[in-house]
């Protein structure tokens, strides 16, 4: 598999939000303004990448009949540990995100790359495989992020974009604008961007 | 058999490493974090009496009689200057629209509210949220008497008025009852 095929799957063909359609339980519930959409995909592409890279190296000694487990375990110390790095030097995005730092354990992209990914590629490929898969993941969560606090609350990144007289349609911050918005992605992502590049 | 114990150590191993390097992790970061949480919990009380220089929490026996006959009370602290109390900051917990809101009332020994600060909750976005995003909901509360019971209005003027949020009434009345809890609390025990 070429470098450049890796990242066309991860950002695009296989894109983890709008194609596959896992791991969609933080995107709707964190991607409420654009810092916290940025944080939580920095934080998800940090623990992909890292269990990648470890998944990939103990991949000739992981037993087929405990490889899950095994997975679950890395997965779950790199979650740990970006959980008390954030709690102890960056204690409001901490504050902001909650408990979707630790459900990362559960977010079944990880998993997924652990197991069709890194328990069978080398080192370097799971490596960038978890960029382009997190990238995918990033760039999804930042574009409903960006739009759901602009329409939703009528700023970008904390500053207020209009005058008073703008009245933010709050059902874009809320639950079921989030449901809304994704699915209106989701069809645009998959007739104009992923048409175009399957041809 | 045999197997079974392999996949076992190997299974061990892997749990060994993590377990280490998470054990150094927490070695470094559990020292900072026990700082902030601690800031926390007396950061919001220093910002609303500035001028005091220490802060005790309220003595135990005392703290349960004001619990016994209130519910939203939770915690009490006493803002010192030198040995003079100066004010009392009130952790009071109260139901929402969306679960527990759990706010931080600071009343002075003149009887007068001081602070209003929320430090936790989770309303609707854009609607119940403005008790926090709305730097005019807590500015309401400054000054007030403490004296008698608060009702929420669209235009507060007179001592006993806030500003009551359009939309949030949920939210609005809970924090109402909580610092009425604490306006209680104060009138009945605290001042005396």
């Amino acid at each position: 598999m070429k470098i450049s095929d890796i990242f066309k799957n991860g950002i695009i063909k296989q894109n983890p939000i709008f194609v596959q359609l896992i791991g969609m339980c933080s995107v709707l519930a964190v991607s409420s303004s654009l810092k916290n959409s940025v944080t939580m995909a920095i934080a998800v592409i940090g623990v992909l990448v890292l269990s990648n890279i470890v998944i990939s190296m103990l991949r000739k000694v992981t037993p087929e009949k405990i490889r899950i487990p095994i997975f679950i375990v890395v997965i779950a110390t790199f979650v740990t540990l970006v959980e008390m790095l954030m709690k102890a030097f960056m204690q409001p995005m901490y504050q902001a995100l909650g408990i979707f730092i630790p459900l990362i354990v559960v977010n079944c992209i990880i998993l997924a790359r652990a197991e069709a990914f890194a328990s069978k590629n080398s080192v370097f490929k799971s490596a960038l495989d978890g960029v382009a898969m997190g990238l995918g993941y990033g760039i999804a969560i930042t574009i409903l992020g960006t739009i759901r606090e602009i329409i939703g609350s009528g700023s970008l990144w904390g500053i207020q974009l209009f005058g008073e007289g703008f009245q933010p349609a709050a059902l874009f911050v809320a639950p079921p604008g989030a449901f809304i918005l994704l699915g209106i992605l989701i069809a645009i992502f998959r007739t104009v961007v992923v048409k175009r590049f399957s041809e | 058999m045999n197997e079974t114990l392999k996949l076992g150590l190997i299974l061990f191993l892997v749990a060994a490493v993590s377990a280490g390097v998470l054990a150094f992790a927490n070695e470094v970061t559990a020292p900072i974090i026990a700082e902030i949480e601690k800031q926390g919990s007396f950061g919001a009380i220093a910002e609303i009496f500035p001028e005091a220089d220490d802060f005790q929490p309220l003595e135990e026996e005392k703290l349960n009689e004001i619990k016994a006959s209130n519910n939203f009370v939770q915690e009490v602290t006493k803002a010192l200057k030198g040995e003079e109390i100066i004010g009392y900051g009130l952790k009071v917990k109260s139901v929402g629209y969306g679960g527990d809101i759990i706010s931080l009332i600071g009343i002075n020994t003149e009887g007068r509210i001081v602070g209003f600060n929320v430090l936790q909750m989770s309303e609707t976005p854009a609607v119940g949220s403005r008790i926090v995003d709305d730097p005019a909901f807590a500015e309401s509360f400054i000054g007030k008497s403490a004296t008698e019971k608060l009702v929420p209005v669209e235009n507060p003027s007179a001592d006993n008025e806030f500003l009551a949020l359009s939309g949030a009434t949920v939210s609005t009345t809970a924090v109402q009852a909580a610092v009425n809890g604490a306006v209680d609390a104060y009138v009945n025990y605290l001042s005396k």
